[in-house]
């Protein structure tokens, strides 16, 4: 990058708020490429000024919260949001924050929660990523089947633009239609929209009760049928998880260890009386169904506590940093038979292979052993999972679903139509040059 | 007119039957619950996805404009014919094509009515949380067009929050897939959510994943009677700050007490300021707790009579007054033009009061209808529409209740759309980028701007303008 941008670049943020050197750089950034320059604008007009400066000048721009990913930014410069982390605003009457996009997920959580309010969705990388993370991502957690998704939380935004104007959208309501749904429709986007500085989140009040029960199975088949039969008594819990031996065995209860097994991970949250009669349920089925081990919190801060350590194992099996990971969906309803059968596939996966399963979601993440060909397993799963009428999640899942069906076509359209509108928002190419690629 | 040719060959496309080119059987398609009009040049009803896609390639082919159309409830002009166009309705295409309550999806075809769907997902004990007022006639295809929302939306959201996926035939006739039974399973961009509220300007929706939910154990509601309108609205916020998210808040005012009670002749008190119908769902075991605290934060708030609807009877005596409250107004006059504007629930007395002032500026009666929960606003302005003074006040109106909404910082439409009649408004709303946008998005889906054209954003046609001119006789476009 020439002398002159940097020069520029300086002047935008300060001199403390861009780093050339190599070494200081690393700390923010992930990844094989190398970007010239990493800076951390103070606020929207900044962010709008630096990226109007790329835009005309064609350098190429990545973002991220604490780090960014550098793929496709060599030689360009890698934005990082974390200085624009202030809670504006936290509105009780119409149950609303204000938040810069590079806000900590958890330390929002936290704050508002001493309020006695509740933003549901959980950290995009686990133990903790940024709001503007949360938004960009667009992830579903294991709780979305109660909450819904983080889309359901976005009223509106201000985004910078690829060409650096800066968009308004929404407002403190819950019900808006006002011309296209430009507020949930970059949620998801990946950055590649646009740079969403700040954010009008929806709030919900705490829940009244919360408890979680943990119940442990001596085979993966009897956690998921336990599951099963957990949905046929109509008790649809805030969370339902099973997480095989391999992966369980990684947390690390502060009240007492479970016995070893493979677990299935419940978590209400609601009103006091059904709360407490549900838990009561769970924790009786899980006994006759022959349950090694039963473990019922309702205590805060082991609650807290269980929360944190399964923020913890998400964030080691989560997101883009688990290179061996395969993400299906199959329903609710056939996440049973979709474990039978993947039990054939992964031979492993009571031992060593690892497991997650998000059963309201009908989501089920395997993370299989060294000894698995991927590309080979990828195709398997596909199969199964379209067999069950599922597919296996995202980008991959689509074309490989196009490509089972012969659906060439539709694929080429799909692209060509995303394409058009990626480009309508950025039409010289330069933001988040690693996604799509 | 269309030249014979062009009869012939969309005849041919969807069947004899299926096709209406007579003015008077195009006139009963020519408006919808606005009160504009226009007579489109022929109404064709598609059997199928394959139907629509030929009727897209065809209209394609010699520059044809096609206007999508469900029941036709409408209430932003979105699904009104324009010059020279004919309308794609999909009455004809009302299958429910799967109901798996066990993976909690229903798919159907987008002309079922969203009733019809509902006393279906009844039988497993299900049921599709979006019911617009207009959910008897309104069809599920119309609902994803406009996004609507209804009066569940406080606790379950809107329309967009239950569409998984859809099938959608393009405006170059290509039919594609997004989205799907599942979550998670989009393709880059939540294409879904842009065709959601996007009233068929974008492409053809022609089959819906819905999301359904299991109903809940128990209900209560509750009415809940006030002297004035300010002490309906504190309880509101006094329920609200309380942690208690009803599904329903629902207000009518003085005026709409009176004519909904002559309609369905329920008792209520006629001078009373406001009235609120609440109503909670979940556990058993948990409401009567709800009830119990709704009570005190009421009385807190001077309610002037609290009542728990004993029966389910005397629970869908409230619904069905508010639910035809609309319609109740027909006896005091002849027209109303029904407003939709949009504020932040802490600015709802702030709202009441902008809407009092309309009404005596413009000297109009006003019944005030409101989605209290979500500070959404259903105005009723009365009028004679034979009195052109009359008309022009209303508009007026209108623009003053779009402004002031605006001011306190919400929105001019909550649930009901652009279409044509608010367009002229979004400049108030959106910046110059942010219509612009609205082009640019327009544009990458139909640069021809052959399906739906002239709502939400105008934009300039590519190319096919030349075509346009020898399809329809003696017509000018």
């Amino acid at each position: 990058m020439q002398d002159a941008i940097l020069k520029k670049l300086r002047s935008t943020v300060g001199d403390d708020n861009l780093v050339v050197q190599q070494d200081l750089m690393e700390e923010f950034l992930s990844g094989p490429e190398l970007p010239s320059a990493v800076i951390f604008p103070g606020g929207t007009k900044e962010v709008s000024e630096i990226i109007s400066l790329c835009n005309e000048l064609d350098v190429r721009i990545g973002v991220g919260g604490h780090t960014v990913n550098t793929r496709g930014l060599d030689g360009g410069l890698a934005m990082v949001m974390s200085r624009m982390n202030r809670v504006l605003d936290i509105d009780h009457e119409n149950l609303v924050a204000e938040v810069e996009a590079g806000t900590s997920h958890t330390a929002f959580q936290n704050k508002i929660a001493g309020e006695g309010l509740y933003f549901p969705p959980e950290p995009f990388k686990g133990s903790d990523s940024s709001i503007g993370a949360c938004i960009s991502s667009g992830d579903l957690d294991s709780m979305a089947f109660q909450y819904g998704p983080p889309r359901a939380y976005v009223l509106g935004f201000d985004m910078v633009l690829p060409t650096g104007e800066i968009l308004n959208c929404g407002s403190k309501v819950i019900k808006n239609v006002s011309g296209y749904d430009l507020i949930h429709f970059v949620v998801g986007s990946r950055g590649t929209l646009g740079v969403i500085t700040r954010v009008l989140l929806k709030l919900l009040p705490l829940p009244e009760t919360r408890r979680s029960i943990l119940g442990s199975f001596s085979s993966i088949e009897k956690a998921a049928s336990v599951m099963g039969k957990l949905l046929d008594q109509k008790i649809y819990p805030a969370r339902l998880n099973l997480l095989n031996a391999p992966v369980a065995a990684q947390l690390n209860l502060e009240s007492r260890q479970i016995v070893p097994g493979h677990l299935v991970l419940v978590d209400l949250e609601g009103l006091r009386n059904s709360t407490i009669r549900l838990s009561e349920e769970v924790a009786s089925l899980f006994r006759l169904e022959k349950a090694a081990d039963v473990i019922m919190l309702d205590e805060d801060e082991a609650l807290d506590n269980l929360g944190s350590q399964w923020l913890k194992l998400k964030e080691k099996y989560h997101g883009d940093v688990h290179e061996r990971a395969i993400d299906f969906l199959v329903g609710p309803d056939h996440a049973p038979q979709a474990l039978n059968q993947l039990e054939k596939l992964v031979e492993d996966l009571d031992s060593r292979s690892g497991l997650m399963v998000y059963a309201l979601n009908g989501n089920i993440r395997v993370f299989p052993s060294e000894v698995h060909e991927m590309t080979v397993l990828v195709q398997e799963i596909n199969r199964l999972a379209l067999s069950l009428g599922g597919n296996i999640a995202g980008d991959l899942g689509y074309r490989l679903k196009c490509e089972a069906l012969k659906e060439k076509d539709m694929w080429l359209e799909m692209v060509a139509l995303t394409d058009e509108i990626r480009n309508q928002f950025d039409p010289n190419g330069i933001l988040a040059p690693g996604v799509n690629q | 007119m269309l030249t014979q040719v062009v009869k012939d060959r969309l005849s041919e496309i969807v069947g004899p039957k299926n096709i209406i080119t007579n003015q008077g059987g195009m006139a009963a398609y020519g408006y919808d619950a606005t009160l504009m009009s226009q007579v489109p040049v022929g109404i064709v009803f598609p059997r199928s996805t394959e139907d629509v896609s030929a009727l897209v390639i065809y209209a394609n082919k010699i520059g044809l404009i096609l206007v999508p159309r469900g029941a036709g409830t409408n209430l932003s002009g979105g699904s009104l014919p324009l010059e020279g166009s004919v309308i794609v309705c999909f009455s004809r295409m009302n299958r429910i094509l799967e109901i798996d309550p066990k993976n909690f999806t229903a798919t159907v075809e987008t002309g079922l009515v969203n009733f019809d769907l509902q006393e279906e997902l009844e039988k497993f004990g299900y049921y599709y949380p979006p019911d617009p007022a207009s959910y008897k006639a309104s069809t599920l295809g119309g609902n994803i067009a406009e996004c609507s929302g209804g009066p569940r939306c406080f606790k379950y959201g809107v329309t967009r929050d239950y569409i998984l996926g859809l099938e959608v035939v393009l405006p170059s006739g290509k039919v594609i897939e997004i989205g799907g039974k599942n979550f998670k399973s989009e393709f880059r961009y939540d294409l879904t959510r842009l065709f959601v509220g996007s009233e068929g300007t974008l492409g053809f929706v022609t089959r819906a994943i819905l999301r359904i939910l299991p109903k809940p154990p128990a209900k209560r509601t509750m009415l809940a009677i006030y002297n004035k309108v300010e002490d309906a609205s504190r309880s509101v916020a006094e329920i609200v700050a309380a942690g208690i998210i009803p599904t329903t808040l629902e207000m009518m005012d003085n005026l709409l007490i009176n004519t909904a009670d002559e309609h369905v002749g329920l008792g209520l008190p006629l001078d009373a300021g406001a009235l609120l119908i609440i109503e909670v769902d979940g556990y058993d075991v948990d409401l009567d707790n709800q009830v119990r605290l709704i009570e005190e934060l009421c009385k807190k708030s001077d309610v002037r009579d609290f009542k728990v609807a004993t029966s389910q009877d005397e629970a869908d005596q409230l619904w069905l007054a508010r639910r035809t409250v609309i319609g109740s107004v027909g006896r005091r006059s002849p027209s109303y033009s029904l407003q939709d504007v949009t504020v932040p629930r802490s600015a709802f007395p702030q709202m009441v009061e902008a809407i009092l002032a309309c009404s005596k500026k413009y000297d109009l009666p006003i019944g005030i209808l409101a989605h209290a929960g979500d500070g959404n606003f259903h105005p009723l302005v009365l009028f004679d529409e034979r009195k052109p003074d009359e008309v022009a006040r209303v508009h007026k109106a209108e623009v003053d209740m779009v402004r002031a909404a605006l001011d306190l910082g919400g929105t001019m439409s909550g649930e009901h759309g652009i279409g044509v009649l608010k367009k002229e408004y979004l400049g108030l709303e959106f910046s110059d980028l942010a219509i612009d946008l609205f082009r640019r998005i327009k544009r990458s889906f139909d640069p021809h701007a052959m399906l739906n054209p002239g709502k939400i954003v105008d934009i300039v046609p590519a190319e096919l303008v030349e075509k346009r001119k020898g399809t329809v006789d003696g017509t000018s476009l």
